[in-house]
């Protein structure tokens, strides 16, 4: 236990005075799952849409494929992806393999099911009325879209913060088509397994605190947004 | 109602687009090294590879994996050169044609760690191959790395000498690296084999003793091998070629040999003979 | 008796193998106010939606100045200058004020033109002082009025109020007939659904009964 308490403080130590090292490996994990998200939201909401408003006869068992989808080992991605990705693989000429733009990549891979399936609940929440409401109005069809969002845009952001969450924390993708280098595809989770592989607990359990605290953060941002989901409905 | 870019957006745009921006500077073609991790765990490479980055303007990317696995990302080409430690594996690689240029590079040694009470009795025998008989025929607890690991490799190559194949009742193959395998053989207090350099970093947190080792068969020979272009055209063979350049020449290997870990000498350098 | 704005000739909508409607005529003039009344279920809101453009039906021709065409040709004018407006008085979250400028950034007009064109809608429906309150706050009655004005700011030709007073006060359905007074004054065509057809008694020009997918007077 004592050993424990110890570690625990070097650990607050490494991260309050702003070790380098362990800084840019957070900045790192921030960078990737950030992209990832950004480049995913887009387009799978609008496919959640489509889902939705579609009403074409494969949109049901699309949507149970996503829906399949949403618990995906990460490794089993990272594998995937790294098969797909090695030189003498089909898109190895890409030398994308052990870099960042694979990392993301394979997490767009991850949150993508996420938001299309959790998107599509938060859309099927939203009244009819907000389509032909809009459409009657005036609105093209896009913008038509755009307010269905705004209607049900808590539900939305919750969508992209479980998306966002899932990524961040993985660690089987990172891995497999990052390759841990360090200050280039080191991120929390990689750097998390190769620190504690190597003995050096106080690293890990800093990084450890830093996901914790995110973890935590967003959950407790989440639950904000419930509440607030709740008065204005 | 469309408009929410009040303040606390915008100060959320900007730390996502400082994110954004921090990581994707644009480099210069880096080399990329797959060695193992007993190289990593010592630390070798953190302090030799600065020297070499600023002296020639390149960047290094160091994948530390297992040797298999090292040797299996030069076959596929997804790295620019290896340092690993299994000669025989080695020589294959080169056979097949896969590596080119193989320079030997440094050596250090094994030895055989285990629980401080030693029920086996193989404390002072410093007989590797002795040592794991009577290990095996006291049923003691034995951790392998089960990797393919140079480290893995050699364990297999001992247990072919001491003429005994492992029993799955004592002998637990962990598939991880060597950090992680003593960890694991500290926990079961058990006897593994483990490099001397990831033995020197981790000891002080663990309750294993080391209980054998000077015997030849436990001599560790490290090799690096640049991947053969013919096979990959887009390789970086120069940057490769340029690294091992800069690890056999008097100064690289001046560094190897005044590297030192906890105040020991680890590897002995053996590019350049005297 | 002055020219139609639109002549619907033959509309037919088929839902769930019942034919809702069978060959529906019906011609909306200027300032001129039909009652559509008919029992629940009888295809009122589905006629009103075809005739909006928010719905398809199998068949339909629409007459506009003499020229006669199959119904998706109109498609876009009949978006534009037909408003439908739900039964519930539905809004978006969101005040008011965004509730009512809604349609506005869809038409041609200038900032300053929007500006002023919401200050005298909300003038126009005595709102002036709720302009700021969120929209899930307010009364029944006060929501049918913001969403009369929110239609009304973009001066349609055609107004369709679906059963625009039940769930009302007596002092709240007062207003709204004022309002939709005021609109058929102003020169738009109105057609209201309801089952009460007493309270329209000064306001409706002709009353329609939809049974059986048909109308009669």
């Amino acid at each position: 236990m004592n050993g424990l308490l110890l570690t625990t403080q070097q650990a607050l130590q490494l991260l309050l005075y702003g070790d380098a090292e362990l800084w840019s490996i957070v900045l790192l994990s921030f960078s990737v799952s950030l992209k990832a998200i950004l480049l995913t939201t887009p387009v799978a909401l609008l496919l959640a849409f489509g889902l939705h408003h579609g009403n074409f006869p494969g949109s049901r068992f699309i949507l149970a494929f996503f829906n399949s989808l949403l618990s995906v080992p990460t490794v089993v991605v990272g594998l995937f992806l790294y098969v797909l990705l090695t030189r003498q693989g089909p898109f190895g000429d890409l030398k994308l393999l052990f870099t960042q733009s694979a990392m993301v990549i394979g997490q767009m891979f991850l949150c993508f099911p996420v938001l299309v399936a959790l998107g599509y609940a938060a859309i099927q929440s939203a009244d009819r009325r907000v389509w032909e409401t809009a459409r009657t109005l005036g609105a093209p069809r896009w913008f038509a879209i755009l307010t269905i969002f705004y209607e049900v845009r808590f539900g939305l952001l919750a969508a992209v913060l479980t998306g966002f969450g899932r990524v961040i924390s993985e660690v089987g993708i990172s891995m497999m088509v990052g390759g841990n280098i360090m200050g280039y595809t080191r991120n929390i989770t990689t750097a998390i397994a190769l620190e504690t592989s190597k003995g050096e607990f106080a690293q890990g359990i800093a990084l450890g605190l830093v996901l914790l605290s995110l973890a935590f953060l967003l959950t407790a941002f989440l639950s904000y947004i419930q509440s607030k989901k709740r008065v204005t409905t | 109602m469309k408009c929410w870019c009040g303040s606390m957006m915008n100060k959320l745009l900007l730390v996502i687009l400082i994110c954004i921006i921090g990581t994707g500077i644009v480099q210069a073609e880096p080399i990329r090294l797959a060695t193992t991790t007993s190289t990593e765990n010592s630390g070798l490479l953190k302090v030799l590879i600065p020297y070499f980055e600023k002296q020639t303007g390149n960047v290094v990317h160091v994948l530390s994996v297992g040797t298999g696995q090292a040797l299996r990302m030069g076959q596929d080409g997804n790295v620019d050169v290896v340092l690993v430690h299994a000669p025989t594996a080695e020589m294959r690689f080169v056979d097949a044609g896969f590596g080119l240029n193989r320079r030997s590079l440094m050596y250090n040694d094994f030895v055989i760690v285990g629980p401080t009470d030693d029920p086996a009795n193989i404390h002072g025998e410093n007989n590797a191959v002795r040592s794991l008989q009577k290990i095996a025929r006291g049923k003691n607890l034995f951790v392998s790395r089960g990797d393919d690991s140079g480290t893995h490799k050699k364990e297999l190559q001992l247990w072919k000498k001491a003429k005994w194949i492992p029993d799955l009742s004592w002998y637990r193959e962990v598939g991880q690296g060597m950090g992680r395998a003593l960890q694991i053989a500290d926990e079961l207090n058990a006897y593994t084999i483990t490099d001397r350099g990831t033995w020197l970093v981790m000891r002080a947190k663990l309750s294993l003793k080391l209980l054998a080792e000077g015997d030849a068969e436990l001599y560790n020979p490290y090799s690096i091998i640049a991947v053969n272009p013919a096979r990959y055209p887009s390789i970086n063979y120069l940057g490769a070629m340029s690294l091992i350049a800069w690890l056999t020449s008097v100064e690289g290997q001046n560094r190897i040999r005044n590297f030192r870990l906890q105040g020991q000498p680890l590897f002995i350098p053996t590019a350049i003979k005297n | 008796m002055s020219e139609p704005l639109f002549v619907f000739h033959g509309i037919e909508k088929t839902f769930a193998e019942v034919k809702i409607l069978r060959k529906v005529d019906l011609s909306l003039f200027p300032g001129k106010c039909i009652l559509l009344t008919g029992k629940n279920g009888s295809g009122k809101t589905t006629l009103l939606k075809i005739i909006a453009g928010l719905e398809k039906p199998e068949k339909a021709e629409i007459e506009l100045s003499g020229k006669s065409r199959c119904w998706k040709k109109f498609m876009p004018i009949i978006r534009k200058e037909i408003i439908y407006l739900h039964q519930q008085a539905f809004l978006f979250s969101g005040s008011v004020e965004s509730n009512v400028a809604y349609g506005l950034r869809f038409t041609t007009l200038t900032r300053e033109q929007r500006r002023e064109s919401l200050k005298k809608a909300l003038e126009w429906s005595g709102l002036t002082e709720l302009a700021k309150q969120q929209a899930n706050t307010l009364s029944g009655g006060v929501q049918q009025r913001v969403a009369f004005t929110r239609a009304w700011i973009l001066k349609p030709k055609v107004l369709l109020l679906d059963e625009p007073v039940s769930n009302m006060d007596q002092e709240s359905r007062e207003q709204a007939c004022l309002l939709m007074q005021q609109m058929k004054s102003s020169g738009m065509s109105i057609v209201i659904t309801s089952h009460v057809p007493q309270y329209f008694d000064g306001l409706a020009d002709v009353q329609y009964d939809l049974a059986n997918g048909q109308l009669l007077q």
